[in-house]
């Protein structure tokens, strides 16, 4: 390249001076821009999160959803052993064999019936025991009384059918000699315990309507004794909750200047503010103003008064800045690569302080969404009313760019577009008293919401951090399967 | 990190020596845009061309001169590529109607006397600003201008000449550079 600054022109040394002195900032998209045309598509943060919460859910719901699916066939396996043992003892003393239809097996009288052969089972079970002991005794066989008392206890938590099924099979605790004992023993007992459950399911052969007799409230008790609940179809909860929320809120802010710019300011730099100790919120006049949060929530119960949650949550927050109508250049003057710079931006208003047309006001406000990931623990519960506290953590996206941003000399306020941050964080912590209606419960209570980041990137030298207090209304729902 | 790691780093498109090397050079580089865009957009479209290629060629990089005339050589190119890309700088502005074109005072933010000159700069006709910026701050020659341009050397001398009387005019009414003497070299091109 010839070199043709040879010419002693001093124009244009004097032009190649100030333009190389000269330096601008880019915005960030076209960073952005160039790292996806060499590395390709970035992977969205949120869709992590979203992939995440997905995961979590599924499988929270598919665990939580397993158990109810096996006690359902645990109970239709004893309620069919049951039955064998009945028909087989039937069998046994006439003959017989079992013909009933499918309807007529699950018959709830023919229940009753079994429970009741059961319940007579039971009895002649600690019989057994009983007699077992007195012929160990006899026999003197050497168990230590601890083992016959943890048998004892194991077998009072065992079922009838399922216990006799032990006592007599290969391989039983007891010796054959001993099962042959206990048989004889119990021949009696047996007998009776037929007659009843035949006479009983003759008796839900012969009539469509049963009676209540005192053999069924006896099997009513037994069934409460042993805490079987009669199985409500569709009302059971999953243990997930649905919550629905809206908070009025004031949203307030709190400014922090970087003083640095200040070493390396030299004293014709006019973009600095006209006194170096000036307190940036003494020089503006800002009022806060109503936002409000709108959300739907996921909540799943860990335990009967913690829960977890995460959801989505659409948020605007605003506060007023008294301003004057005027026209400028707002300059912002900041500290890159330890060199002081300045950029500057058209301006239509002026701060408070600065003359200008007349007064007015700006309405600063942010449209954000958010993603909440928190707990909520209702830590006292009554009949109807209770108290619960909540937190959470909000990775928040910002949505709109039209906010303003006061100059760093304080004189005008500037779209602070080119500045804005658009991923921030939150943290909210709200206490309410809860009021149950059904299966609706109620939300009321005070909120609080802090933004951890500045609203503005790091190049903007005037940090903004805001704070929300807002109220809380809101219900929770329970999802049943 | 030193200009050598972020170049080695470069090499084996690693995207924070990328980020780094973009983060050093790219503020004196979109300045260089800006003078020959119409508005910062423009300059910022540039800027992102300029980048891509600077990163996919670094292999070519042959470390005999500096790596910021090397940086800043491919940015001007690009940025003559995307005004010929958009028919942007082929204009033949007499130079009588220039000098009658109003010195836009309000339309010039009155804060450095740096920025007040490249924003006279810019408000060149771009045939005129393209050949002042070339030859003034680049150090290109006419010749080099001519063959990057597609225009005759001569024509390149003509322009640059209107175009330097043009800014002296306009930086003279803006009171940034004092009236020339008449004994003044300034004007001394215009009989090379």
């Amino acid at each position: 390249m010839e070199n043709n600054f040879n010419t002693n022109d001093e124009l244009e040394q004097y032009l190649k001076d100030e333009a190389d002195g000269h330096k601008m900032y880019p915005s960030e998209h076209v960073w952005e821009n160039i790292r996806t045309e060499i590395h390709g598509n970035p992977s969205w943060p949120a869709l992590t999160f979203i992939a995440i919460a997905v995961i979590l859910t599924l499988t929270v719901s598919t665990l939580y959803n397993y158990p109810p699916k096996t006690i359902m066939i645990k109970t239709n396996t004893i309620v069919q052993k049951l039955d064998n043992v009945v028909t087989d003892a039937t069998a046994e003393n006439d003959g017989s064999v079992n013909n009933e239809s499918l309807d007529q097996q699950i018959n709830p009288n023919n229940y009753t019936a079994v429970t009741l052969a059961a319940i007579n089972d039971r009895n002649n079970i600690d019989a057994y025991i009983a007699s077992t002991e007195d012929l160990v005794n006899q026999k003197r066989v050497a168990i230590p009384t601890d083992i016959v008392e943890q048998i004892r206890s194991s077998v009072n938590n065992v079922p009838a059918p399922v216990l006799k099924s032990m006592l007599f099979t290969e391989g039983s605790i007891f010796s054959d000699e001993i099962q042959a004992d206990i048989k004889e023993l119990s021949t009696t007992e047996n007998t009776a315990v037929n007659s009843i459950s035949k006479k009983s399911k003759y008796e839900n052969l012969s009539q469509k309507k049963l009676t209540v007799t005192s053999d069924e409230n006896i099997a009513d008790t037994y069934l409460n004794d042993f805490a079987f609940e009669p199985k409500k179809h569709g009302q059971k909860p999953t243990g997930i909750e649905l919550q629905f929320y809206v908070t009025p809120s004031t949203s307030y802010r709190k400014l922090e200047e970087d003083k640095s710019r200040l070493n390396f300011a030299s004293p014709s730099a006019l973009s600095l503010s006209s006194s170096a100790t000036a307190n940036v919120n003494n020089s503006v006049h800002h009022t806060p103003a109503l936002g409000i949060e709108i959300g739907a929530g996921v909540l799943y119960n860990l335990t009967s008064n913690f829960k977890v949650k995460t959801g989505l949550q659409f948020n605007i927050r605003q506060y007023n800045i008294d301003a004057t109508q005027s026209y400028g250049m707002a300059t912002i003057a900041f500290v890159q690569n330890n060199h002081l710079d300045s950029v500057s931006i058209f301006s239509m208003f002026a701060n408070t302080g600065a003359n200008g047309y007349y007064s007015t006001t700006i309405d600063n406000k942010l449209y954000q969404v958010s993603i909440p990931i928190g707990f909520q623990w209702d830590f006292l519960q009554g009949k109807k009313l209770g108290l619960s506290a909540s937190a959470s953590i909000q990775p928040t996206f910002t949505l709109n760019k039209n906010v303003y941003m006061i100059s760093t000399d304080y004189k005008y306020y500037a779209n602070g577009a080119p500045f804005i941050r658009k991923w921030n964080f939150n943290s909210s912590v709200d206490l309410n008293v809860t009021y149950k209606t059904g299966n609706v419960k109620w939300y009321f209570g005070p909120q609080i919401r802090y933004q951890h980041l500045p609203t503005y990137n790091d190049v903007y030298p005037i940090k903004e951090y805001r704070l929300d207090y807002g109220f809380k209304i809101g219900i929770t729902t329970p999802i049943f399967k | 990190m030193t200009e050598q790691a972020i170049i080695a780093g470069c090499l084996h498109n690693d995207a924070s020596s990328q980020r780094e090397l973009y983060s050093r050079y790219s503020p004196k580089m979109l300045s260089v845009c800006y003078r020959f865009a119409q508005n910062r957009e423009d300059a910022e479209d540039m800027l992102q061309e300029g980048f891509i290629k600077i990163f996919t060629q670094i292999h070519t990089f042959q470390n005999k001169g500096a790596f910021e005339g090397w940086i800043r050589r491919i940015i001007v190119h690009t940025c003559i590529n995307f005004l010929k890309k958009y028919k942007k700088f082929n204009e033949n502005v007499d130079l009588i109607y220039a000098q009658n074109q109003p010195a836009k005072e309000e339309t010039i933010p009155s804060i450095m006397q740096g920025k007040q000159v490249i924003e006279c700069i810019r408000h060149l006709p771009v045939g005129y600003k393209t050949v002042l910026n070339l030859y003034a701050i680049e150090g290109f020659s006419h010749k080099e201008i001519g063959a990057l341009l597609d225009i005759e050397e001569s024509t390149s001398r003509s322009q640059y000449t209107r175009a330097k009387a043009l800014l002296e005019t306009i930086l003279t009414k803006k009171r940034i550079i004092d009236k020339p003497k008449e004994d003044f070299k300034w004007l001394a091109v215009l009989n090379k």
